[in-house]
């Protein structure tokens, strides 16, 4: 194995360990990517209606990404009724920047073997 | 995007439409309505380089969201540098006919810009689809919107896209018709 592999792959490992691993679920990243390019805010019905989970799954999964600080839930007003949207808070973006550049390791790992 | 949104702002001051601060996370509402207005308008000819796409909230444009969160103390003043032009102001008129004049918008206002501009989305991209396709379409991409709704949006998106070049004689005759036989 050259320095350079050794020093990816060492690169990979701690650098997973800045990623937070209850995030790193399939339902829960997704509803946290969508959440966070839609900066408008995201209802409910919505998110069930893209990811075509059950209602439970889907609020098990927000309630989690909300406890770890990643995601708000408001009470907003539309058309005259009370409806709950799901924002993205800084913690949510930062941990979302730390998913994506672990992933541009593993890439970067990826090319350098193909070379 | 200044330009274009200026052009949004001069459209809501002709309306003189409330519509609160979008960047307050709260106002939900004057986020959706502004994105909506501002698909219809482009619909409908007014030149803009927002670029939409159908999303989960119907078309919506990321670039229009960065021009509200930037000039959002412009949107509650409605104040713009743009004038608009005459034909700019007759597509405003007929916005203010059919929709904001329609029963509907008073009760459900969200949904019902939500749905006409789904259908005219879906109208843009696929010219050529039939009534009942429209239907289908909208209620794959948007379940949660009732049946009336969506029929109601499609005949007004009918009216909005009808130009007067296609009243033809044929057509005067037959409407003129149709307006004695309820007689």
């Amino acid at each position: 194995m050259s320095t350079d592999q050794t020093n990816i792959l060492k690169e990979l490992i701690d650098f997973s360990n800045k990623v937070n691993s209850k995030v790193f679920n399939h339902t829960r990243f997704l509803i946290l990517t969508i959440i966070s390019y839609i900066r408008d805010g995201v209802q409910f019905r919505v998110l069930k209606n893209l990811l075509n989970i059950s209602d439970g799954k889907l609020q098990a999964d927000l309630e989690n990404l909300k406890e770890m600080g990643y995601i708000e839930k408001i009470k907003v007003d539309l058309d005259n009724k009370k409806v709950t949207i799901y924002m993205i808070t800084d913690s949510g973006k930062n941990e979302i920047k730390k998913i994506t550049s672990w992933i541009e390791i593993i890439k970067k790992m990826k090319d350098s073997k193909d070379v | 995007m200044y330009k274009d949104f200026m052009k949004i702002l001069a459209a809501l001051k002709y309306w003189d439409l409330p519509l609160n601060d979008p960047s307050y996370r709260s106002n939900f509402q004057s986020r959706k309505i502004l994105q909506k207005l501002t698909y219809i308008c482009k619909s409908l000819k007014i030149q803009m380089d927002y670029t939409f796409s159908l999303y989960i909230h119907g078309p919506y444009c990321t670039t229009l969201a960065d021009d509200y969160y930037k000039y959002h103390n412009n949107v509650p003043k409605k104040s713009t540098t743009y004038e608009p032009e005459n034909e700019e102001i007759e597509i405003y008129k007929k916005i203010k006919v059919y929709v904001f004049s329609h029963p509907l918008y008073n009760r459900n206002r969200v949904e019902f810009l939500e749905a006409i501009a789904t259908i005219m989305y879906l109208k843009d991209i696929n010219p050529g689809l039939l009534d009942d396709e429209i239907f289908e379409n909208t209620k794959i991409n948007k379940p949660y919107l009732s049946d009336r709704i969506i029929i109601i949006a499609t005949n007004v998106v009918k009216q909005l896209l009808f130009k007067p070049e296609y009243l033809t004689d044929e057509l005067k005759e037959e409407l003129e018709m149709w307006d004695r036989a309820e007689d």
